[in-house]
């Protein structure tokens, strides 16, 4: 007989189950290393990789610089080659990491400032835990074409000045796009970082009809922004408005209370 | 007697006080919820050593466009929102000293996965391209893959006339926080 309790019961190991299916694989902790120092200091941060999986995995591990366009895209160039580049700083122990099935490892990434960096400037890069394959990975036929898949962690790496603490936002323009080739709307919001500290904030755009009050709000996009850059975030608009609406824009900074509202009336 | 019973109810006694005291003794337990950002990528996804094949035996095959429907190639779990972007680790699919580009392959998001965000049909080259573009966060995303070569291109002199064997080339998908 199943009673409530029994039905819970089964329910709970029904779900620890399905989630420990889910969590067998590889991870990386944490997604981005933020340091911070003086000129000629070393500092160390680390990086937890888990393999909860019953395979074997070696990573390689390297970097590569990259800067973020003004859709949001990280677009990656050689180590070395950006002007905000920090990937000659950073290092690890071993340029290969071995992480067996079951385990977890914890890997030092150090960073020696240089003595003539900046202490305005942020530095970046992005170090990369490439998947090795392995002999086995081959392709299966023998007319054709074999793709063999693998996967790659990048973690970011930031060096803030300690002198840096300004986390601040600007909306610098709200304007409707016009795509002749398509009859869905957009609004694009401008946004600067005029701090000077990486910023993690969310972007929400909402509508009110000015006639009827109706309020349309759009789902809210997440961003992340380096200093004295630009960005564009698209929200596409419901399909059909029509009408005068004040559309308003709130941008919600992580780690802080401070909100940038902006405001302007569109005819759709 | 007279004497035992006396120990017997200081004994009695001492017991009762002593349970009242443990029941008074409070305990107060700090229990701290450690959040860290994570990102990982399941073992049963295809992309972690998976293979994906195109089969080329008859005329047929070098006229038609093949596509091969991925099912599960990527299970993400993500504490912040990320991209996937992929690109090719040489530039052929190469068979001893053969090669057939890698820009014949085009890859695109297949309808079917739990993984949100922009999503971009690629076609496959050396550089980093996105696939996925600000996905929310969110635990085993799935994202399923249709791997397409179209018959443009099998037909065309980049894989007709070829020496028959198998072309191969490692694809890389790149999973970052945004």
């Amino acid at each position: 007989m199943h009673t409530p309790t029994s039905n819970f019961l089964a329910f709970f190991l029904f779900i620890c189950g399905g989630l420990s299916v889910f969590a067998q694989g590889i991870s990386m902790s944490p997604t981005r290393l933020f340091f911070t120092g003086n000129p000629g200091e070393i500092v160390t941060e680390p990086v937890t990789l888990s393999n909860t999986s019953d395979t074997d995995y070696v990573f390689n591990v390297n970097t590569k610089d990259w800067e973020r366009e003004e859709d949001g895209n990280k677009v990656y160039f050689d180590a070395n080659s950006l002007k905000q580049s920090n990937a000659t700083w950073i290092s690890t122990i071993a340029s290969s990491i071995n992480l067996p099935a079951n385990t977890t490892m914890e890997i030092i990434v150090t960073m020696k400032i240089p003595a003539d960096a900046s202490t305005s400037e942020i530095t970046n890069s992005m170090l990369f835990f490439t998947q090795i394959g392995k002999q086995k990975d081959i392709a299966q036929q023998q007319k054709g074409i074999g793709i063999i898949a693998l996967f790659e962690f990048g973690l970011h790496v930031y060096y803030t000045p300690v002198g840096n603490n300004v986390k601040s936002l600007d909306i610098v323009s709200m304007e409707e796009l016009t795509d002749t080739a398509s009859t869905t709307k957009k609004v694009a919001v401008g946004i600067e970082n005029d701090g000077n500290m990486v910023n993690d904030a969310t972007v929400e755009l909402e509508f009110t009809n000015t006639a009827s009050g109706e309020e349309i709000k759009l789902k809210p996009i997440n961003i992340s922004m380096l200093p004295g850059t630009k960005q564009v975030v698209l929200f596409t608009l419901p399909e059909g408005i029509s009408g005068s609406y004040l559309g308003v824009s709130i941008i919600k900074m992580a780690g802080t209370n401070d909100l940038r509202v902006g405001e302007k009336d569109f005819d759709f | 007697m007279k004497k035992q019973i006396i120990i017997a109810t200081l004994a009695l006694g001492a017991l009762v006080l002593g349970t009242s005291n443990a029941q008074a003794q409070t305990a107060t337990t700090t229990v701290n919820i450690i959040l860290n950002d994570v990102i990982s990528i399941d073992a049963g996804s295809v992309a972690n050593g998976g293979l994906v094949d195109f089969n080329y035996a008859t005329a047929e095959d070098y006229n038609t466009t093949k596509t091969a429907n991925v099912v599960n190639s990527l299970i993400v779990t993500s504490t912040k929102n990320f991209d996937v972007k992929v690109k090719a680790d040489g530039a052929n699919f190469s068979f001893g000293s053969n090669n057939i580009p890698v820009d014949v392959l085009t890859i695109k998001a297949a309808t079917g996965g739990s993984i949100a965000g922009t999503q971009n049909t690629v076609v496959l080259s050396t550089t980093d391209q996105v696939l996925i573009a600000n996905a929310p966060l969110g635990s085993a995303l799935t994202l399923d893959l249709d791997y397409t070569i179209p018959a443009t291109e099998s037909s065309s002199s980049k894989i007709l006339g070829k020496p028959a064997g198998t072309y191969t080339q490692t694809v890389t998908y790149t999973a970052t926080a945004l």
